[in-house]
């Protein structure tokens, strides 16, 4: 076979469900980890836990009743004695030979590996995400402690310009601590790669997981501690996110900022960062949002359009901010495609997504479900269809209807605003150009594809879309490390790719050195 | 695994014997077959000639077919030839200079390019006439009968898009139970069968299980059995009042277990236990494929008739080679083609070893691959009228009079249906007629070649 790969790093593969092997261990999973419920999940400064006065319990989003963990939050004076910690053991961290940093991020992809089906079974009953997403989530979390333990081997290896008499190194070092605030919506994934990549890099690390996902949080700090990060290099701070987030984001010793989250929340920390008063500029690294498109082109091959776009739209409820929420339609394949969406949205079976033929879960928590109830009430004169749930369903958990919105104005929210939630809204447009046109105008450029088998449209869309992930003729979720580096830009986020080659960097500071070897006419030999 | 010890000793030392014997019988076939050539200018020939040019043009094939895959959502006159200035003159292929010459000045003008365009529509759709007998089996049964008149059984599909809702489903289960009551109906049928063909059922339907469910899923194995369970039960009932055959075909890798599991188990239901006329198919291009060759045989030994197993190579090669990279499997495929051939033998082997309780359907084109199968017949003593032949409407013509004259049962898979949706069914046979380890080098191999293709390659060569 003939392509080309100028990478060597090899994927984490899936796992092959239809074999039943696959099938009877991820069952056991979850008998295995509901022995656990409820699982205490504690703050951990330098090794100690700490007491809390908050403990808040947490519950299955597809079954309310069913008791997940005991969340104990932490205090402010934990975040402050978390980040003074931080910065005591900064140096040795820094330090520490990257050989050794890196060595614990594979024994960390190990470890990881070896728990595939009790972190499948936890992620499912934690945020009520469907199996094979979760899968996915797994590999991408141990893709990202596999390339960038790779890319910190090779970032470490000095850059090296020597010339007769002079030595010159182009080198990096870690910037200091790092303040970690992930989302729920890929509780193991994101928060590992946001946090593995300032650990091996030589920063310390303070993880803040996302309320609703702190168990999976806590097994994945307890997973890194178990694969020989110091205790001192990370600590672990369940809580809420105005108070030790907003506390920590302000703190003198946090560098950097490493966020994923909402647009309101990055843009402020961005601002709060920018206004203090320090010796060093804080850095902030921010994934935010997208209102993301795809456009269908007339000549689109629809049995492929169709599923790509129901995967897109409501897969984990669309929870995604790689989700599809605009499907772009060239006017000769609107009606075809709108009837065939629907019937694909009517055939979705709605349920507990443990169970493996359910394609529809819950949303997060109850407070998502208010809000995405109010926005289909108010926009109820332009549903086109809606996966009804019973109403037996709907009293066991937050679940919330699908719905496929159809509306002739891309300005107004339905094709502006980010809802987060299996919404999708259907809008035409007269030609290609100006498909790409209604696709560009919004404030945001995260993910967008076309379905077309015109050379000439994908040529440009690949020149005027603007997105940071552009998919051809497939779904718009899923990015892969390494291959897909994902990110985007526009009021997306600022910062470089998750699992791209740039990303380490950001935790680093360049350092050039010089030095002339020339003593009084000699030049030693190098 | 005793008995294929037993069998050893028996073989081993006669194996180059076997060779010759199966060289015998390809040297007969090949020239039974030219006696019932058509005519040097048939419809088929000149297809399969055309079909030639695109040998060693690389970028033209790979632009004719992605046209093809095209065509299907091109509804006006003007896009599909705004397109095939796209595909063939804008995009740089191995075409002649004065094809491209004069496509692009047709091309230019609005009057002329509606004839290119025009064109361009009559090909595809005589392309797909030759794979696809027709739109339904009441507008074109006549075509049906004239191959049984002419001693060729047929078996017949129903092709499709992707299915992709419940509801597009539904309507498939409608066709096929429409199709089960055209069939059983057809009283001129009934008579040609029961005068040339005592034997047969009342008819022979193959069912594709992913156009009946749309919801089919690996993870989700038990409700998928469950659900296509429901979903055949209707059209098996059909069959098994009106006498028919139904065979469950099967597609990806990622599906066969769910069609296996269904097919044992809603075939062991008390209203199907004790009918004689079902079938599954076996994919010797599967590295799995004798395993699950013996759960089939083994089932079919406890059942009253035995299931008919129609074993083929299979048509989803690429397909299954991008899902297994892109996912960083072991892909379930074997890598080269004289693998797939050297299984395909073992498993004919297998499937000839437990006579009577499985009943053999080779659907092959290789002519090696089959007068193995025939050899091996003889060997273990099977009788020529327990196994059969099944080869695709509209090609080898020739080779299935050739079979029919040993006295061995052809049977067509004969799709009928739109043109269009059956586009994915149309470029399958292309690329199968256009690989240079295909059935088309066959039919234009000169007779010294021809005896080239009845040895099995070694894989190590390559």
């Amino acid at each position: 076979m003939n392509f080309h790969n100028n990478s060597n790093f090899q994927n984490e593969t899936l796992r092959d469900f239809s074999r039943e092997e696959e099938r009877s261990i991820l069952n056991k999973g979850f008998v295995s980890i509901r022995k656990e419920f409820p699982i205490q999940v504690v703050p951990i400064i330098s090794g100690k836990t700490k007491k809390s006065s908050l403990i808040v319990p947490s519950f299955n989003p597809a079954n309310t009743s069913e008791k997940i963990a005991d969340i104990h939050y932490a205090s402010i004076t934990d975040a402050e004695e978390a980040a003074k910690n931080s910065v005591q053991f900064f140096e040795t961290w820094k330090n520490t030979k990257p050989e050794i940093r890196i060595g614990f991020l594979k024994k960390a992809a190990d470890i990881l590996r070896s728990q595939k089906a009790e972190l499948t079974a936890l992620m499912s009953l934690e945020v009520g995400k469907g199996i094979k997403d979760i899968d996915a989530e797994i590999a991408e979390a141990i893709d990202f402690c596999e390339f960038y333990a790779k890319e910190a081997e090779h970032i470490f290896q000095p850059r090296k310009r020597d010339l007769l008499g002079e030595e010159n190194i182009y080198t990096y070092i870690p910037k200091g601590v790092t303040l970690v605030v992930a989302p729920w919506n890929f509780p193991l994934a994101i928060l590992c790669g946001m946090t593995v990549a300032p650990l091996v890099a030589g920063n310390t690390v303070i993880m803040k997981p996302a309320e609703q996902s702190s168990a999976i949080a806590f097994k994945l700090f307890n997973i890194l501690i178990e694969a020989g990060i110091p205790s001192s290099a990370l600590h672990f701070l369940p809580g809420k996110g105005e108070e030790i987030g907003a506390y920590l984001v302000k703190h003198p010793a946090i560098h950097t900022i490493n966020f994923t989250g909402s647009r309101a929340v990055g843009l402020g920390m961005i601002r709060e960062a920018a206004s203090q008063n320090l010796k060093f500029v804080k850095r902030v690294v921010a994934e935010m949002g997208g209102k993301n498109a795809l456009i269908v082109d007339e000549d689109a091959d629809l049995d492929e359009a169709v599923i790509a776009s129901i995967q897109s739209a409501f897969g984990f409820q669309g929870q995604k901010c790689s989700a599809l929420s605009r499907i772009i339609l060239l006017e000769s394949k609107y009606d075809t495609f709108k009837n065939r969406f629907i019937d694909a949205l009517q055939s979705l079976k709605p349920g507990l997504p443990e169970d493996p033929s359910v394609k529809v879960g819950p949303v997060i928590d109850s407070e998502s479900r208010a809000r995405l109830e109010g926005i289909a009430s108010q926009f109820s004169s332009k549903i086109l269809s809606k996966l009804e749930i019973k109403d037996n369903q709907k009293l066991t958990g937050h679940f919330v209807e699908p719905v496929v919105f159809e509306s002739e104005d891309p300005s107004s929210p339905l094709g502006q605003t980010e809802f987060f939630g299996p919404y999708v809204t259907l809008f035409k447009a007269k030609n290609f150009e100006d498909a790409i046109k209604i696709a560009n105008n919004v404030d945001y450029a995260l993910t967008g594809g076309i379905f077309s088998r015109n050379p000439k449209n994908i040529q440009y869309a690949k020149e005027n879309f603007e997105v940071g992930n552009l998919y051809i003729n497939r779904g718009i979720t899923g990015a892969v490390v390494d291959r897909q580096p994902f990110g985007g830009y526009k009021l997306s986020g600022v910062g470089a790719k998750a699992g791209g080659p740039d990303y380490l960097k950001q935790f680093l500071e360049p350092i050039s050195i010089t030095e002339n070897t020339m003593r009084r006419g000699f030049i030693p030999e190098t | 695994m005793k008995t294929t010890e037993e069998n050893e000793p028996k073989t081993k030392p006669s194996s180059s014997d076997l060779q010759n014997k199966i060289l015998e019988k390809g040297k007969e076939l090949f020239s039974l077959s030219d006696s019932f050539e058509d005519g040097l200018f048939s419809t088929y020939r000149l297809f399969s000639k055309s079909l030639l040019f695109l040998e060693n043009r690389p970028l033209l094939k790979l632009q004719a077919f992605r046209f093809a895959d095209l065509f299907p959502s091109l509804s006006s006159l003007s896009s599909i030839s705004r397109y095939i200035r796209i595909y063939f003159v804008e995009t740089p292929t191995e075409l002649p200079k004065w094809i491209l010459l004069i496509l692009s000045l047709l091309l230019s003008n609005p009057f002329s390019s509606v004839f290119v365009a025009l064109g361009a529509k009559i090909g595809i759709r005589l392309t797909a006439k030759f794979f696809i007998l027709g739109r339904t089996y009441g507008s074109d049964r006549k075509k049906i009968l004239d191959r049984y008149k002419n001693g060729i059984c047929s078996t017949i599909d129903i092709l499709g898009e992707a299915v992709l809702s419940e509801k597009e489903a539904e309507r498939y289960i409608h066709e096929y139970l429409l199709l089960l009551e055209e069939v059983s109906k057809d009283k001129e049928l009934s008579e040609i069968r029961s005068s040339q063909f005592p034997g047969e059922p009342a008819g022979n339907v193959s069912v594709k299980c992913s156009s009946l469910y749309s919801q089919l899923d690996p993870l989700a194995h038990e409700s998928s059995v469950t659900h296509l369970m429901e979903k055949l039960r209707p059209i098996l009932s059909s069959a098994v009042s009106k006498n028919i055959f139904i065979n469950l075909d099967m597609e990806q890798y990622e599906t066969k277990d769910i069609i296996m599991d269904t097919a044992f188990r809603i075939f062991s239901e008390p209203e199907f236990q004790d009918y004689p006329h079902f079938g599954i198919v076996v994919q010797a291009y599967l590295k799995s494929s004798q395993r699950d060759l013996q759960r089939v045989i083994e089932y079919s030994k406890k059942r009253k008739y035995p299931l008919t197993v129609r074993l083929v190579k299979g048509a989803y090669w690429e397909y299954e080679m991008t899902q297994s990279a892109q996912k960083g499997w072991e892909p379930p495929v074997f890598l080269i083609k004289s693998e797939t051939d050297r299984n395909y033998e073992e498993c004919s082997a297998l499937l000839l070893k437990s006579y009577p309780h499985i009943r053999p359907a080779f659907g092959s084109h290789n002519i090696r691959s089959l007068s193995s199968a025939f050899v091996k017949a003889a060997e273990y003593s099977v009788p020529e009228n327990f196994f059969e032949v099944q080869m695709l409407y509209g090609m080898g013509n020739s080779y299935k009079q050739a079979i029919r004259s040993l006295g061995i049962s052809v049977r067509e898979y004969s799709p009928i249906g739109e043109v269009i949706p059956g586009m994915a069914y149309l470029v399958r046979r292309l690329l199968e007629n256009s690989t240079n380890e295909g059935f088309l080098k066959n039919i234009n191999a000169n007779s010294k070649d021809r005896e080239r293709l009845l040895y099995l390659e070694n894989p190590k060569s390559k």
